[in-house]
């Protein structure tokens, strides 16, 4: 069953075009990998995705609500982290988890028990009052990986996870991320560089370039590396509109 | 769906307070509006039954730099830090984040209004002058009444500038110019208008029949509701988020 499914999406910074119809559809228990150059449409995919930007022309559904016209409905189905992981610096982790709850309205004892659940699968309950300004970068990633699940969204949107990670912190960002407790039943949509990330969550790599869908990855297989892969799909791309131009 | 605005502001409120992004502003206002009341004394000492309008004139004078401070200097942080859009990624819509700040700033400058009243009257006690009496007292209730209206259209036009400069520096700096600007024209108007004709008699019944001057607050509540709609379809145009996109 599809979770997120775009078509022909296309979207436009001024004369530029950020993206050029991609289409592509993801199921559940997916883990999908957008890589790209910088400037190729992977935040730009991501926020439309995740109901924060319209696109100029196209469709995009994610559990089964249209983005464009059912935004509430689908930001209440999905987690975002965006890139940096921005977060309140003023509240305490437990007071921004908590506040984060209420503006997506779950209901106290729901609230309260997803709290626990989160806090105790990212291992923060001793950070529970600590401001977030005070994080590492690594614990502030935690704690907006907690915030994205703790909703029990159906879609996860997460904008370059690693940014700012040291490969440790990325190695476990990773595995949290395949974690079953993380991937089960949702789709998850993150945009990297990092190949170990995909080698160690992506069941799936899409390829963008220049706002184009260039590959479609049953992800890495063992010999090969990520730019190898983004040149094969680069060529491949350039072959087929070659073709077609003849 | 439930509304999200008072979550948001309750939560603006209380996160400024425990952080320096309130107190430092209230600070430098304090002691901008005391050099200025300084002068303003200096130049023609106020009789003993006009005490309360120089409360009201001090506390108008700091009032742009508290407001603007208060509700640029916070948008324009949340929106640069890139908070503005993790709370976008909830579902709120963009009208709620907007009145949500505006109530926190404006009762954040209300706060502040009264401290820096407070701290007047203690520091004229202290300085040996009479106790202020009660008509004293209500004049000055009345004409901090009247610059709720001002301090309101100032919070807003803060809002509205941090969305419209990309730069922090500079959304500050045009808030600051434009209330300042407005400050001058008010001052002149309000506290004369309030404190010093009719309802320096306390004459209600004649208020009641507008005999006061109420055009100023008529021009700054029009100023409010103006900013907060230009401020709600800025927000919606997401032209803000675009300068964050890769």
């Amino acid at each position: 069953m599809k979770i997120v499914d775009a078509r022909n999406l296309v979207r436009r910074f001024g004369r530029e075009n950020a993206l050029c119809g991609v289409s592509f559809a993801a199921g559940a228990g997916e883990r999908i990998a957008i890589v790209g150059r910088n400037g190729a449409g992977k935040t730009t995919l991501l926020r439309i995705l995740a109901g924060l930007i319209p696109a100029d022309s196209g469709a995009a559904a994610v559990a089964g609500f249209d983005v464009f016209s059912e935004s509430l409905s689908v930001r209440e189905r999905v987690g975002y982290l965006p890139e940096g992981v921005a977060l309140d610096p003023d509240l305490t982790v437990a007071g921004y988890l908590k506040y984060r709850g209420k503006l997506r309205g779950m209901p106290r004892r729901h609230l309260r028990r997803r709290f626990h659940e989160v806090t105790e699968f990212f291992d923060l309950a001793r950070i529970l009052r600590f401001p977030v300004k005070a994080l590492s970068a690594g614990r502030r990633h935690a704690v907006g990986l907690a915030d994205c699940l703790l909703h029990e969204p159906e879609v996860l949107l997460l904008d370059d996870p690693l940014a700012g990670l040291d490969p440790r912190q990325g190695a476990r960002l990773g595995a949290m991320i395949s974690s079953p407790r993380v991937s089960a039943g949702r789709a998850i949509l993150f945009a990297t560089h990092d190949e170990n990330l995909v080698r160690a969550a992506a069941t799936r790599v899409l390829v963008l370039e220049r706002g184009r869908l260039i590959g479609d990855l049953p992800g890495l297989s063992p010999g090969m590396t990520l730019p190898g892969a983004f040149e094969a799909c680069l060529r491949a791309s350039d072959a087929d509109v070659g073709g077609k131009s003849k | 769906m439930k509304s999200k605005v008072p979550a948001i502001a309750r939560k603006e409120f209380f996160a400024s307070l425990s952080g320096t992004s309130f107190w430092i502003p209230l600070a430098a206002s304090t002691l901008f509006a005391a050099c200025i009341g300084s002068l303003l004394r200096a130049i023609s000492p106020a009789p003993a039954g006009e005490r309360a309008s120089r409360i009201v004139e001090s506390i108008l004078l700091a009032s742009p730099v508290l407001a603007c401070a208060v509700s640029c200097g916070t948008f324009s942080r949340k929106r640069l830090d890139g908070s503005l859009e993790s709370l976008l990624s909830a579902p709120v819509r963009d009208s709620a984040v907007v009145l949500g700040s505006f109530a926190a700033a404006f009762a954040q400058c209300s706060f502040g209004s009264a401290a820096i009243a407070a701290l007047w009257v203690v520091s004229s006690r202290a300085a040996g002058f009479a106790p202020l009496d009660t008509s004293e007292l209500l004049l000055g209730c009345v004409g901090l009444a009247a610059i709720a209206a001002a301090q309101a259209a100032w919070c807003a036009g803060g809002i509205f500038c941090a969305l419209l400069v990309r730069n922090g520096s500079g959304a500050m700096a045009l808030a600051l110019i434009a209330s300042s600007v407005s400050a001058v024209v008010a001052s002149g108007d309000i506290p004369e208008a309030l404190s010093e004709s009719a309802l320096s008699r306390l004459d209600l019944i004649e208020f009641s029949l507008g005999m006061a001057d109420t055009r100023p607050l008529f021009a700054f509540v029009s100023a409010t509701a103006f900013f907060l709609f230009a401020s709600v379809r800025l927000l919606e145009s997401r032209a803000w988020l675009m300068s964050r996109s890769s």
